[in-house]
């Protein structure tokens, strides 16, 4: 009796190793080979919004230049700047007959302040909705640089109002907490008014990859450009650099079709 | 006793019969995830199924044929993406056919774009956003219902026909999975004026794999 009851253990611990081993298989079958699994298209996740992870106060400033990156990661485009230098406002350039301009509207270094959520946009990518709407297709939230050194249009301002968008996926609150951490920057902006909602908040150039970092010492980082930043950065490494190279008498060049000419 | 005596004549037998059965079931396990297209984990360079949605969704493909939609495309990415499709996508494991079906895997279209999913688009002065691939929906495996990308034609309008099939190339990889590269020798490295038109092999391998 007590041979058989260990022999119905023996078997049923095997049967359910074997049922467990099955119904792994299965299921990293279909996870991982759903098209012979599944034939039909089902309705989509569309919400991508969740809450915050980590209490205002304790987010790295890491995680806004993370989130920065990953908006660009489905897209292409054309960097018209080859470096830093070339958006200082002592560098000109003409394009398509029009009266030579510097490329940014400003640079501003200083502190980051009053965070806040602006928009949001709805998947369509165009239509403008709340802030924390959670099917949302990107973000874009508000903050303010008590401004220390200015360049072009941030020269003798205080204070300059800036505008971030980035992929809603990302964490909205954790946003706002990353950009209240990371203290002290660098922004390149375009000119004024490409928020409707905001009129007088300046966009950050290049899909947002030009917010950067300055340390205790002066020296400038993107880390949103990833490997290219210190190639983008050169010689201007650092405030004191920046300021030097702003003071060079004006340069003027040509752009065609986007891409800055040799001649 | 002859009930204890056939207990213990029989148990080798059906240890054996266990084992068989448990061995089988392994093998068998072992055969399903070993011939599943995208077991291997996910690599820098492809996303595999992100489940990602939204402005910068970049998943596989939800089946090995893709059929392609050109809503109101011009004539220049027309041929630019055909070329890409023929030259690009089909040589690899997938395989892909023109479609007029609003349910397409991949949708393709250009406009003179200003600020769509907030990005900085192109104009000739100040460069930017030439074209974004966009995942609408998700599978239930995570791979991608139906990928939009879309073409600026303020930028198609003045590039040549090589830099219009790098990014039909460009765009088409994102669609199929592809993420950013910094290799010179591949059409996704982003921001590049003039890319090669071609994946490197290193991308047609993960494709390969995955599909």
């Amino acid at each position: 009796m007590r041979a058989n009851l260990a022999l119905s253990t023996r078997i049923g611990v095997a049967v359910l190793i074997s049922l467990t081993l099955v119904t792994a298989a299965v299921t990293a079958f279909v996870i991982t080979n759903p098209q012979q699994a599944v034939s039909n298209m089902t309705a989509p996740a569309t919400s991508t919004y969740s809450t915050p992870s980590a209490a205002p106060g304790s987010e790295s400033s890491t995680f806004v230049f993370d989130s920065i990156a990953s908006a660009a990661a489905s897209s292409s485009g054309i960097r018209t700047e080859r470096s830093l230098a070339d958006l200082l406002p002592n560098r000109l350039f003409a394009s398509g007959g029009e009266t030579p301009a510097p490329l940014a509207a400003g640079i501003a270094v200083g502190t980051i302040g009053n965070v806040t959520g602006g928009i949001a946009f709805a998947p369509d990518g165009v239509t403008e909705v709340p802030y924390a709407t959670a099917d949302a297709s990107a973000r874009t939230v508000l903050f303010d640089i008590a401004v220390s050194d200015g360049f072009g249009e941030a020269s003798g301002r205080s204070t300059v109002s800036v505008g971030l968008t980035v992929n809603a996926a990302v964490d909205g609150d954790r946003l706002i907490a990353s950009l209240e951490a990371a203290g002290s920057v660098i922004v390149v902006f375009d000119a004024a008014g490409d928020f409707d909602f905001a009129p007088g908040v300046y966009s950050v150039r290049g899909g947002g990859t030009l917010l950067g970092t300055v340390d205790t010492s002066g020296a400038i980082a993107f880390p949103a450009l990833g490997a290219a930043g210190s190639e983008f950065t050169g010689s201007l490494a650092t405030v004191a650099a920046l300021t030097a190279e702003s003071t060079r008498s004006v340069d003027i060049g040509t752009i065609r079709n986007g891409v800055i000419a040799d001649d | 006793m002859k009930t204890r005596s056939s207990t213990v004549r029989s148990r080798p037998a059906r240890k054996r019969g266990i084992v068989t059965i448990a061995v089988a079931v392994m093998a068998v396990a072992t055969a399903l995830v070993a011939t599943s297209p995208d077991a291997q984990p996910a690599e820098a360079g492809f996303a595999a199924n992100s489940g990602q949605t939204g402005c910068n969704g970049v998943n596989m493909g939800g089946y090995v044929s893709l059929g392609f939609r050109y809503l109101s495309l011009s004539s220049a990415m027309t041929s630019a993406e055909d070329w890409s499709r023929s030259n690009n996508i089909n040589p690899t494991d997938i395989e892909t056919y023109g479609t007029s079906a609003a349910t397409a895997d991949v949708v393709v279209r250009d406009l003179d774009y200003a600020s769509y999913c907030g990005f900085d688009w192109f104009d000739t002065r100040n460069g930017g956003t030439t074209g974004l691939t966009t995942c609408d929906s998700v599978l239930p495996w995570s791979s991608c219902g139906q990928h939009t990308i879309r073409f600026s034609t303020v930028y198609t309008n003045v590039a040549t026909t090589s830099q219009r099939r790098a990014l039909a190339c460009h765009e088409n990889g994102h669609a199929i999975g592809l993420t950013h590269a910094t290799s010179d020798t591949t059409c996704m490295k982003p921001n590049v004026v003039n890319p090669p038109t071609t994946f490197n092999p290193t991308e047609i391998g993960w494709i390969n794999n995955a599909y």
